[in-house]
């Protein structure tokens, strides 16, 4: 899974933020919002992988146990595929 | 070409219809300066704005696209665009952010019904936010959008509100998480990744300093009590 080329990530007001430049803004007008788990996601996606990789990433990264951690993961590819930007 | 000061960029552009060659009479600057940015839109580039419009006059074409142009390139010199309403009293830029057709003029109109003189429009739709020297600024530009209630003038902000409707006036400082996503939608938001990401540094540095508030008020002049003693304090 990868996230679609043509998004920018910052931090604005101490929220991490996602928006679509170029070409991408044509076809997506949402901007989406991050929170910890997410962020980190988020950056992951960006070079690609798939879900056994993130929850290895998140196990690594995060003082949090496999079920708490898939949680965070679906609940993240959710809002990614509803927004439409991922790659699968 | 003719020289004008926007919201401290100095702007070179050559006005050919009534709107724009009326409201920026205010911002002209003398000859002799370089310009930062040069206003200029391709050949038949407003033509086709038009004939994709055809409820639009060219006079109009001119002035919503070089105003387009503007708020573009702004980011480049530190500034944004809010769409809002941003009335200064005293001194100090209060503005109002919500989608088209909510309620901002309307409500800063009640404002100005209360504070009369002291009142003034810095931009009653599309106010540039500007940061100079670590301060955050609001400041005039020709482009106001339906009326020309712009002011050339650059005041500190003193807060920014995110205005909905609603049957009962209440205001309470939000937090930035949640109006994130509605300030985001009401900025212009740049197409090229380098404008974007200055465009989210801008607003990053806006929301370090600047409060944020919410509020949801009706048209009773109440609204306007309630709102400038949340903000002013």
């Amino acid at each position: 899974m990868k996230i679609k080329k043509g998004f920018i990530k910052r931090s604005v007001g101490g929220t991490e933020v996602v928006v679509p430049v170029g070409e991408a803004s044509a076809h997506f007008n949402a901007m989406i919002t991050l929170n910890g788990s997410g962020s980190f996601l988020w950056s992951m996606l960006e070079q690609g992988a798939s879900e056994q990789e993130l929850l290895k990433g998140m196990l690594d990264k995060y003082d949090v146990g496999e079920e708490t951690a898939l949680r965070d993961i679906h609940a993240f590819l959710e809002k990614a595929r509803s927004a439409g930007v991922l790659d699968e | 070409m003719s020289l004008y000061n926007i919201a401290g960029v100095t702007v070179s552009m050559t006005p050919r219809y009534e709107t724009l060659t009326r409201q920026s009479e205010a911002y002209r600057f003398p000859e002799g300066k370089t310009a930062d940015m040069e206003l200029v839109l391709p050949d038949g580039y407003l033509a086709g704005k038009q004939q994709e419009n055809p409820h639009l006059s060219m006079d109009d074409c001119e002035y919503i696209w070089y105003g387009f142009e503007f708020y573009r390139r702004l980011p480049r010199f530190g500034g944004i665009m809010l769409h809002s309403s941003c009335i200064a009293v005293d001194g100090e830029a209060y503005l109002f952010s919500a989608p088209s057709g909510t309620g901002k003029s309307t409500h800063t109109a009640l404002w100005k019904k209360r504070f009369g003189d002291r009142a003034l429009y810095i931009n009653d739709d599309k106010p540039a936010l500007c940061v100079a020297e670590g301060k955050i600024e609001a400041r005039g530009t020709p482009f106001s959008g339906k009326t020309d209630w712009n002011t050339n003038l650059s005041v500190p902000v003193k807060g920014i509100c995110v205005l909905e409707r609603g049957e009962k006036n209440r205001i309470y400082r939000a937090n930035t998480e949640e109006v994130l996503p509605k300030l985001l939608n009401q900025v212009f938001r740049p197409q090229n990744p380098q404008d974007m990401i200055r465009t989210l540094e801008i607003l990053d540095a806006v929301l370090a300093s600047v409060p944020v508030y919410r509020l949801y008020c009706n048209i009773s002049d109440e609204a306007a009590a309630l709102s400038y003693q949340a903000m002013h304090g």
